[in-house]
């Protein structure tokens, strides 16, 4: 059956009873999904795995989705609390390691025809802490507003740009844009500087 | 000379982290100056390397365990409620295997 109503009417229908709505609510938002829960974990199988649970909590949960929210937004703050639920209990178990993020896993189709620059981005990126590394891939890689990834990670917008900002600043430097650049560190310490985090 | 500001600083300025009155003050000291500038370029270039990574379709096994998981829901939801299983039009029988 073909669907062609918003994602909030599928979601609607799914909260009605139709058997059909979320698999084509989950067909059209997976490779987004996808993107965000590799980049987020950073492992395949951790990926995987917070994906399913995340659109299992998100299936059972339907009426708690709020209209003022896009179903999309909704979707993916699904996904990142559940990476992240699955890296606490990582951390928790004795004797197991973290999924490591050595690397930001190629694509499928990655091949040694992939430009060595994008190879170097993806490894400069996984190499950010998760929360720079998390507002950067919902703003500069997926192409999200700071508010709809402040509201996907549940933090202030201001705190989103000051990630961001954090986290391009150390890319830069670590993909070599900054060698002819002045060193860091220059502030004098009289200059006061106020930051709109947490507003 | 000092600089008034750091890589940092001005990746905070670019991506409008500061508040207005610092940011007020640090831009005409950084207009003037060409390192500036070139940290400036280093970050947008930053950017546009960020946003032409391709995005990562979601592998054939994935998805189809993801469907799988949601069609044992759909399945178990009919069981405990048989009589919301309607169709999207709300008139005919839902497909039990949920599609």
């Amino acid at each position: 059956m073909a669907f062609f109503g918003s994602d909030a009417d599928l979601l609607a229908a799914h909260v009605g009873g139709d058997a059909q709505a979320f698999a084509e609510l989950f067909r059209r938002h997976r490779d987004r999904l996808w993107s965000v829960a590799l980049r987020t974990a950073g492992d395949r199988e951790e990926a995987a795995d917070a994906l399913q649970d995340a659109m299992i909590s998100a299936f059972r949960n339907a009426r708690s989705f709020r209209a003022e929210s896009r179903v999309s937004t909704w979707l993916h703050r699904i996904v990142v609390n559940a990476c992240r639920d699955r890296a606490r209990r990582r951390r928790c178990r004795p004797g197991t390691a973290p999924a490591g993020h050595t690397a930001e896993p190629a694509a499928p189709d990655a091949s040694t025809t992939e430009p060595d620059t994008r190879a170097d981005v993806r490894t400069a990126l996984a190499a950010l802490p998760d929360e720079q590394r998390l507002a950067i891939v919902l703003v500069d890689v997926q192409g999200w507003s700071v508010a709809e990834s402040a509201a996907v990670l549940d933090v202030a917008p201001g705190t989103v740009k000051s990630r961001c900002a954090r986290g391009r600043a150390r890319l830069a430097e670590l993909l070599g844009h900054l060698r002819n650049a002045a060193a860091d560190g220059d502030v004098p310490p009289a200059m006061a500087v106020r930051r709109q985090e947490g507003r | 000379m000092r600089r008034p500001w750091s890589v940092q600083l001005l990746a905070e300025l670019q991506a409008g982290a500061l508040d207005e009155d610092t940011a007020a003050r640090l831009r005409p000291q950084v207009r003037d100056d060409p390192a500036a500038g070139e940290v400036l370029t280093a970050l947008e270039t930053t950017r546009a390397q960020l946003a032409e990574l391709p995005a990562l379709p979601v592998p054939a096994d994935v998805r189809d365990r993801v469907a799988s998981a949601l069609g044992a829901e759909v399945r178990t939801a009919a069981a405990e409620r048989p009589d919301r299983q309607v169709g999207a039009d709300g008139t005919g029988p839902a497909d039990p295997s949920g599609g």
